[in-house]
């Protein structure tokens, strides 16, 4: 049986003139998602972000959204998006850009909810033009949520946004993942979409190296080991020791790389190891893309 | 047309909250009246109002609009538009009952200035031909404002559209009626408009050719906008 995309990416391919932006690029994107698309800068998101709203052509290769070209308006009825910079027209109030893009969509969300969720009651009558970056980034948030999108895509959300309008961000996230519906993002706040995310890609020079849950690529990229660090009276000595990958010393602080924290802990303990100020810090999925940078 | 009324509505109330952009809107044609008419006094007063109106047209429809749409193509803005689940239609509604608003304004002013300061001998059903006329001529203008502006880049577009604009103006009205210009101004469209126009003072001047040179041009700069809307969005 054929399996329901919303959005498919075949041998996409994107040259900017003679250089080769995205190469081969092949994925498939389903209902009840979140997508996280990681790559340092210049890896080639907003490109593929672009692709998938039909904002730029791919040199080779065929893309559909909902079954569509997305370049055909009519696909792109149940998306939302927020680009990675947004400037609005001058003159307009910030009600009057929800109003127009809402104007959009068949079946939109109410504006008051949106106003509510994205806290944008006090900004309403001010000219959009004119609101702080914070204050643009939550209204352009709202805009992609407002047309009640089957799946939204954005560009670096977190951006600019205070800790609190990030926060709210993430709520409104988890809420619309509950609904059943997709979230497509780029963002380098790492641990923030570790928590969320049922889907990391890995996009290098332009090519997809990684396609994987948070915990597939956190092994991929061997980070299912942890960091044991303490502080030691003496010059410690760990021969013996069964579960010690390597060992870093900086002036008697220790840091242990293990795959088994528990049982370094029980060794340190049994060799009598005059630790202190213990602390154990498991490999995150930053680590994890920091290792896939570098190739590792 | 639901789309068309929200996008009118936004292109209008960013013009008429951009003081200095309206200001200048409504006080060039006027001026231009002002300065030039005596050129005609007592000699053919029709003739400049005609012209006049059709210039105040053409300048908002042709250069205000052309460098508009320049200027706003590359925005973050329009960039964010074009993911929104919008056809060209709705903008290009939008766009036009925008110009022919702002057109509208602009006849009103250079009407105002005609009657109560030149004091031209023109009655009200005249004027409201003529400014129907003139309203008429704003949709070949306006294809081929969006056309160019899509086409030019900012840096050359301030140039294109002065050039193009005053060759338009003294094209509709300068050229002889001899020899190869006597030829050549039945091709300019702003020649064909002001003959449109003038038809109504002059009864024995046959509307049909600069209806048809007037449509044909408006199929033709459609088509052009088109072309270059659509290569614009090919990025």
């Amino acid at each position: 049986m054929k399996q329901d995309f919303i959005l498919e990416f075949k041998n996409i391919t994107k040259n900017y003139g003679k250089i080769n932006i995205i190469k081969n690029l092949n994925l498939n994107i389903s209902h009840n998602e979140v997508i996280g698309l990681l790559g340092v800068n210049g890896a080639g998101k907003t490109t593929t972000i672009k692709m998938m709203l039909g904002q730029e052509i791919p040199t080779t290769g065929k893309i559909k959204l909902f079954g569509k070209n997305p370049t055909n308006p009519e696909s792109r009825i149940h998306i939302g998006s927020t680009p990675q910079n947004i400037e609005f027209p001058e003159g307009l109030k910030t009600l009057e850009i929800i109003q127009f893009v809402q104007a959009h969509y068949p079946n939109p969300l109410p504006i008051q909810e949106m106003v509510e969720k994205f806290g944008l009651t006090n900004f309403l009558e001010l000219k959009a033009s004119k609101l702080s970056g914070g204050q643009k980034r939550r209204l352009a948030l709202a805009l992609a949520f407002i047309g009640n999108p089957k799946i939204v895509f954005l560009d670096e959300p977190t951006t600019g946004l205070d800790v609190e309008a990030r926060k709210i961000l993430w709520e409104v996230i988890k809420d619309y993942k509950n609904k059943g519906k997709t979230i497509f993002l780029t963002t380098h706040y790492l641990e923030e979409i570790e928590q969320i995310a049922t889907r990391i890609l890995f996009l290098q020079k332009g090519e997809i190296i990684a396609d994987e849950s948070v915990e597939g690529l956190q092994k991929l990229a061997n980070s299912t080991q942890s960091k044991v660090s303490f502080d030691c009276g003496t010059e410690c000595s760990f021969e013996g020791f069964q579960t010690i990958d390597s060992v870093i010393n900086k002036n008697r602080n220790y840091t242990l790389i293990t795959k088994n924290s528990d049982a370094l802990i029980y060794e340190l303990v049994k060799h009598n190891i005059p630790f202190s100020n213990l602390q154990i810090k498991k490999e995150n999925l930053e680590s994890a893309f920091l290792n896939l940078s570098k190739g590792e | 047309m639901r789309l068309g009324l929200e996008y009118f509505k936004i292109y209008f109330l960013s013009t008429i909250r951009n003081i200095p952009a309206l200001f200048f809107t409504l006080i060039f044609p006027p001026l231009m009246l002002l300065l030039f008419a005596h050129q005609w006094e007592e000699k053919n007063a029709f003739g400049a109002l005609i012209v006049f109106f059709n210039y105040s047209v053409q300048t908002v429809a042709l250069m205000l609009l052309g460098m508009g749409v320049t200027q706003e193509k590359n925005s973050e803005w329009a960039k964010y538009l074009r993911s929104l689940p919008v056809g060209l239609k709705p903008m290009l509604i939008g766009r036009m009952l925008h110009t022919l608003s702002l057109s509208f304004i602009n006849l009103f002013s250079v009407s105002l200035v005609a009657l109560f300061i030149l004091h031209i001998n023109v009655n009200f059903e005249q004027i409201i031909s003529f400014a129907t006329i003139a309203l008429l001529g704003a949709i070949p203008m306006a294809l081929l404002g969006m056309a160019i502006g899509y086409a030019a880049n900012p840096e050359s577009s301030r140039s294109i559209f002065t050039l193009l604009n005053l060759l338009l103006f003294f094209g509709s009205f300068s050229l002889p009626a001899t020899g190869i210009f006597g030829t050549v101004r039945n091709f300019i469209p702003t020649y064909q408009w002001t003959v449109l126009s003038y038809s109504f003072v002059d009864k024995s001047i046959s509307i049909l050719n600069p209806l048809i040179c007037l449509a044909a041009y408006s199929f033709f700069f459609l088509f052009l906008f088109q072309k270059m809307y659509r290569k614009t969005q090919k990025v």
